[in-house]
């Protein structure tokens, strides 16, 4: 493609920093085009080689085997950083989990917003999310998923485990990845084909109430 | 709709390739560009594996039948962390480890670093990072992401997330207070997860099915070991219950005086009578109860 890369036996045995920016700079093309195809959006996909670029800067790794494919996965690991962080806000927004009015039926008094760091509740809503999207899947995509991602059962021991063929779990898993793709995007994410959706103010609709384009 | 499937299988194939350190990236860019729509399947796959890995523990426990599997019970509780496991179609056999105190503590050095101090009179089961707790116990648990340990007391689940933090477990009450980092916490009758931070504390009482979260006393946390209890507008119950584990005998205590609070602090070292200074520091009578003593409104005989 270009000019041949800088040695890659000599940059693993270098440690500074400089390295690894080296590294980027001399790939910079190709790490751009993949951040466009991952994005969908040159903009973003700009913002996060100048975020990689700073970040690379500061990092002291140890000896790394390849330092291009080190650098390619810090940048997909970067637009995932954006894309969960695009969810927290808006679930924030959308203020998923409304606060309980003073009632019977369950009187609970949570943490004091005001107090608990974002952190905190960005992950119980996030938990929330989660148990949500998966309690609507099929059973069979329910049951795959929860083997193979948390049990952490490989496909082998989860088409073992539930008798059925390797493709047969394949085809749950991307069952599970398709509802919970819609379940993902509705509270926003989604590329930047839906980052018009992101800039919407949430309209408070609890989290139960997410629409289902079945 | 196949296609979709498709898009979503070579995604999930991508993704695989990628943890795996073997993906080839510039094949994997051409893919993404290929369709608008791969790319949008990949960004769920990566960011739903990030939230499934990051929530794991959390969502390991199975949650809407659970409040039968995890009922209080003295025998049914091993067997139902069995029945458990077997619905989830665990191809080992489960490992339990049972801890359980009379008058002293126990010290539980876990091998993944974590530290639980087991109070008196007090059992912990643990199957891995699963435990059901009966009684008190502070847990030291060092952060470790992807992983999670979740606690079973008194109709609740406590999931860390890396913290310092203690449970008081009663058949009907549960009381939690964290002193770093923050759990999670939920349970059959709560309508939604609690997340906890570092200084509050929670009060379950699944009685009056009551749940509430203020500042935690600073200190309280594990106070028992250092030969004192500390509460602020704790329900006199709680704390003669406490006494009871932690003090010298029995203390039982009048209905009459279910609602009353106690701010304070007990010592509760040998050559101490707690339970009389308790009496004292309320204004309440105290009389020999078979093998112990009962707090009674002052004035009764």
């Amino acid at each position: 493609m270009s000019a041949p890369s800088p040695d890659s036996a000599m940059m693993a045995r270098q440690s500074p920093p400089d390295g690894l920016c080296a590294v980027l700079f001399a790939h910079r093309g190709e790490v751009i085009r993949f951040l466009c195809a991952r994005t969908g959006d040159p903009g973003e996909a700009e913002d996060v080689y100048q975020d990689l670029w700073i970040r690379l800067l500061h990092v002291r790794p140890g000896p790394i085997g390849n330092p291009r494919a080190y650098v390619f996965r810090a940048a997909n690991n970067l637009v995932l950083d954006r894309r969960r962080a695009a969810l927290r806000n808006r679930l924030r927004d959308g203020h998923w989990l409304a606060e309980e009015a003073p009632g019977d039926r369950h009187p609970e008094e949570r943490a004091d917003p005001a107090i608990a760091p974002d952190d905190a509740l960005a992950l119980q809503q996030e938990l929330t999310l989660l148990r949500i999207a998966m309690a609507a899947l099929p059973a069979g995509a329910l049951r795959a998923l929860r083997l193979h991602r948390i049990d952490g059962l490989s496909h082998a021991e989860v088409a073992a485990t539930m008798q059925i063929s390797r493709s047969g779990v394949e085809k749950h898993m991307a069952v599970a990845m398709k509802h919970l793709r819609r379940a993902l995007a509705n509270c926003g994410v989604g590329g930047a084909a839906a980052s018009d959706d992101l800039e919407r103010p949430g309209s408070g609709e609890p989290l139960v109430g997410c629409k289902d384009e079945r | 709709m196949n296609d979709n499937l498709a898009t979503e299988q070579a995604a999930l194939d991508w993704q695989a390739q990628v943890q795996a350190g073997s993906v080839d990236w510039d094949a994997f860019t051409r893919w993404l560009e290929a369709d608008r729509d791969h790319a949008d399947a990949y960004d769920a796959v990566a960011l739903s594996d990030a939230l499934m890995a990051d929530h794991r523990g959390a969502l390991a426990t199975v949650s809407q039948p659970s409040h039968r599997f995890w009922a209080w019970g003295t025998s049914g509780v091993l067997a139902a962390s069995l029945a458990v496991a077997a619905w989830l179609g665990a191809p080992h056999a489960p490992a339990i480890d049972i801890h359980e105190t009379q008058a002293s503590v126990e010290q539980i050095a876990l091998a993944d670093g974590t530290h639980i101090a087991l109070a008196p009179h007090s059992r912990l089961e643990r199957d891995g990072t699963a435990m059901v707790l009966r009684g008190d116990a502070v847990f030291d648990v060092p952060h470790r992401p992807g992983r999670e340990m979740v606690i079973t007391a008194a109709g609740l689940k406590i999931s860390d997330i890396g913290t310092r933090f203690e449970i008081r477990a009663a058949p009907d009450t549960a009381r939690l207070t964290v002193t770093e980092g923050e759990v999670a916490v939920t349970g059959a009758s709560l309508a939604q997860p609690v997340m906890l931070v570092a200084g509050r504390a929670l009060l379950y009482e699944a009685g009056p099915a009551r749940l509430s979260v203020a500042a935690a006393v600073p200190g309280a946390v594990g106070d028992w070991q250092s030969g004192h209890l500390t509460y602020r507008d704790a329900p006199l119950g709680l704390v003669v219950a406490d006494l009871t584990r932690y003090g010298p005998q029995q203390v039982r205590m009048d209905a009459a005086l279910a609602t009353r609070r106690f701010s304070g602090t007990l010592l509760i070292d040998h050559g101490h009578a707690p339970a009389r200074d308790l009496a004292q520091l309320m204004g309440l009578a105290l009389r020999p109860d078979g093998d112990g003593d009962r707090l009674l409104p002052a004035g009764q005989r």
